[in-house]
Parts: C-alpha cells; structure tokens; sequence
C-alpha cells in the first residue's frame, strides 16, 4: 500500500468518511509502521489544533442580516409568507378544476326544462289520461291538456281522435 | 446526520420566522465567519462578506432545494472571497509568473503574511498554527479551513469547490506537510510540548 493513499485515509479517518474495510487495512498498516503512526499523531494534533478562537461577526453585522431578513419575508418577493395557493401551479390547478365543475354542471343540466302554465285545464300526468280505457269518456281531458292557452290551441274543438293523439304524441316528444 | 438548520430553514421560508432565522445565522456565525476571516486576513472585510453572504442567501433561498445548507452557505462565501480577491488584487492575476498554469486563485487572495495581531500572541499551538495556515497557498488554505473550521467532510469540499475527493484530499496532505515543516522545530506536535 502505497503512503500516500494511507496517509490520505488516515484523513478520512480524521473526518469519518472511511469506510470499514478500508479502516482495517489501515489499523494493519499502523500496527507495522512506526513512522506512520507519528505521522497520524501529528495529523490529528494539528487538527484538533487548527480551530481558531475566531468567534463571529459584530452584533451590527448580525442586526443587519435579521432585519434584512425580516423585510425580505414581509415585504421583499414575499416568498416566505406565500401561501401555497399564491403558486402558479396551484393556483393553474385551481382554476382548472374550477373550469372542470362548471363544464360538468353545464352538461349535466336537464335540455328542457318543463314550463307549468296556468291555464285551469286538469293536471296530471298525461298518462294517466292515456290510461284510461274508454276513450270516449277522456276525450274532453285529452283536449283539455292540448289547449294550454286560449291563443295557443294545439287542436282545433272539433278534432278527431286521431287528430288528438298524433297532437300528444308531438307534445310528449317535444318534452322528452 | 441530523441538520437542525433545515428545520429552521422550512419555518423561516414558509412563515418568515424571525427566530427560525436567527437560529440558522447563529448556526453558521462561528465556522462561516472563521472561514471568511481566515481566507480575507481582515475582520471588517470579513464581516462584510458574511453580511453579504447572508443577503444573497436570503434573497435566494427559493433556488435552495438541497438538504446541505451549510455548503450552500459556505459556497456563497467561497464565491463572494474569489470576486473580492479579483477585486483586491488585479495586478497579482497579471503577474503570475506561472503564465496562468496555477490556480489563479492562489495569486488572488490576501496577504498570506501574519497579521500584527498575530505577531504579537505567540503564546499557543492554535494561534502558531493559524499564523502557519495563513502562509498556505490559498486552495490549500481553504481545503484545510472548511475542513477544520467549518467541519465539513471532504466528500462536501470536493462537491463545493467542484473538484474530486482525491484532490480534495491531495491538496490537505500538502498543507499538513507544510504545516509541519513551518511548525517543526517549535512544537511537539503529538504532545503539544514547547521544545
């Protein structure tokens, strides 16, 4: 094993970077070099030696940074208050699923929605009228559903019932 | 390893936490200033480069995304002490006689001399060697310093300064053994002893 590299380990060492293997090939080479082990003396001496009694900055110095930093978070680009919602990917996602709600409310909506006038003709399911099995007898109800408003008569009064029902087939289509 | 400082970084960044803030530049103060001091040689240039180490730090903390602050820290101030020396000292870059072959780093930082104040205490092994590491060529002073000042394993330097471990590792072997030759003489360094 060549010095260099030994020497070089016994700085890893020194800094807990060599790995296991490593640390026992060297603990093997200290046991049989006598200078190697004066050298890895000295090493760890001059490190532990090599820390200056060099404190800090001023105070001054120190204020400044704290206020510095202080207007940076409060008033500077504002990141460190910056709500997550205030990102520009939130806040793109955001309106996103804001565009998604209303598209889907949109296109959700029935396509008609069914109009209740007044008109005081009988009200109900049309059918229940259709329901009826004499014909005849609901031929009054039946025209009394299709003329909804005096100016808006679907039939004429003396339509027939063929008249009729082609008319209710239209009118229940039309809501469908 | 543990790094409490991520954990004030996160409540200063998301709360502007002045205490959180306080806490991280408390962290740093020793071992960053120490680092600073020691490559400029002068206590108020010194102080002017951890205050604007500090500045730039703050005002980009959104770039920061990594989980070693303390190199990014002491990156910022690796950087900031290379423009100063550019700054400081143009008619060195022109005279290095190595023709732009060595590290034009070496040629650009302070007066690698002892200062008065060091002159003046001879009293112990630290300030005798601190007078020692002063006098090492500066990418040697700094391997040496971010080492035993701000701790930092070599692995980190060599990512720091953007070059390989073995350099890294190369660089402190050379100024040990300056060190030790500078020191020889002086002290036992295995004891610490007066000789």
């Amino acid at each position: 094993m060549k010095r260099d590299k030994l020497e070089q380990w016994i700085l890893m060492e020194a800094s807990g970077e060599l790995s296991q293997r490593r640390r026992r090939k060297l603990d093997r080479a200290l046991r049989g070099d006598v200078s190697l082990r004066a050298w890895r003396e000295e090493t760890l001496a001059l490190l532990r030696g090599a820390h200056s009694g060099i404190d800090g900055p001023s105070a001054n110095t120190i204020d400044a940074i704290r206020t510095f930093g202080a207007e940076h978070a409060f008033s500077g680009s504002g990141h460190a208050l910056r709500s997550p919602f205030l990102n520009p990917a939130w806040l793109a996602a955001g309106v996103a699923l804001l565009l998604l709600a209303l598209g889907l409310l949109f296109f959700s909506r029935p396509s008609s929605i069914p109009q209740t006038v007044d008109t005081g003709a009988p009200t109900g399911d049309m059918s229940d009228v259709l329901a009826e099995t004499t014909l005849d007898d609901d031929l009054d109800q039946l025209y009394a559903l299709l003329t909804v408003e005096e100016d808006f008569t679907l039939v004429e009064e003396d339509a027939t019932m063929d008249e009729l029902a082609h008319e209710l087939l239209a009118l229940e289509e039309e809501q469908i | 390893m543990d790094q409490p400082e991520l954990k004030w970084l996160d409540a200063y960044r998301k709360r502007g936490d002045p205490e959180a803030l306080h806490a991280l530049v408390e962290h740093s103060r020793r071992p960053l200033y120490a680092f600073i001091h020691r490559m400029v040689g002068n206590p108020q240039e010194a102080d002017d480069i951890f205050q604007e180490t500090w500045f730039r730090a703050i005002r980009s903390l959104d770039r920061f995304k990594g989980t070693k602050f303390m190199s990014w820290l002491f990156r910022i101030a690796h950087n900031l002490v290379i423009d100063r020396a550019r700054k400081h000292a143009p008619e060195a870059e022109l005279a290095d006689p190595t023709g732009g072959e060595q590290d034009p780093f070496q040629t650009r930082v302070a007066d690698p001399r002892p200062s008065p104040a060091d002159q003046v205490h001879h009293g112990d092994l630290a300030r005798r060697i601190a007078a020692a590491v002063d006098r090492l060529p500066p990418d040697q002073r700094e391997i040496f310093l971010l080492r035993t000042e701000a701790d930092m394993p070599f692995k980190e330097i060599a990512k720091m300064l953007n070059i390989s471990i073995n350099t890294a590792l190369a660089r402190m072997q050379y100024a040990l053994r300056k060190l030790r030759v500078e020191l020889q003489g002086e002290y036992d360094l295995s004891t610490g002893d007066v000789r």
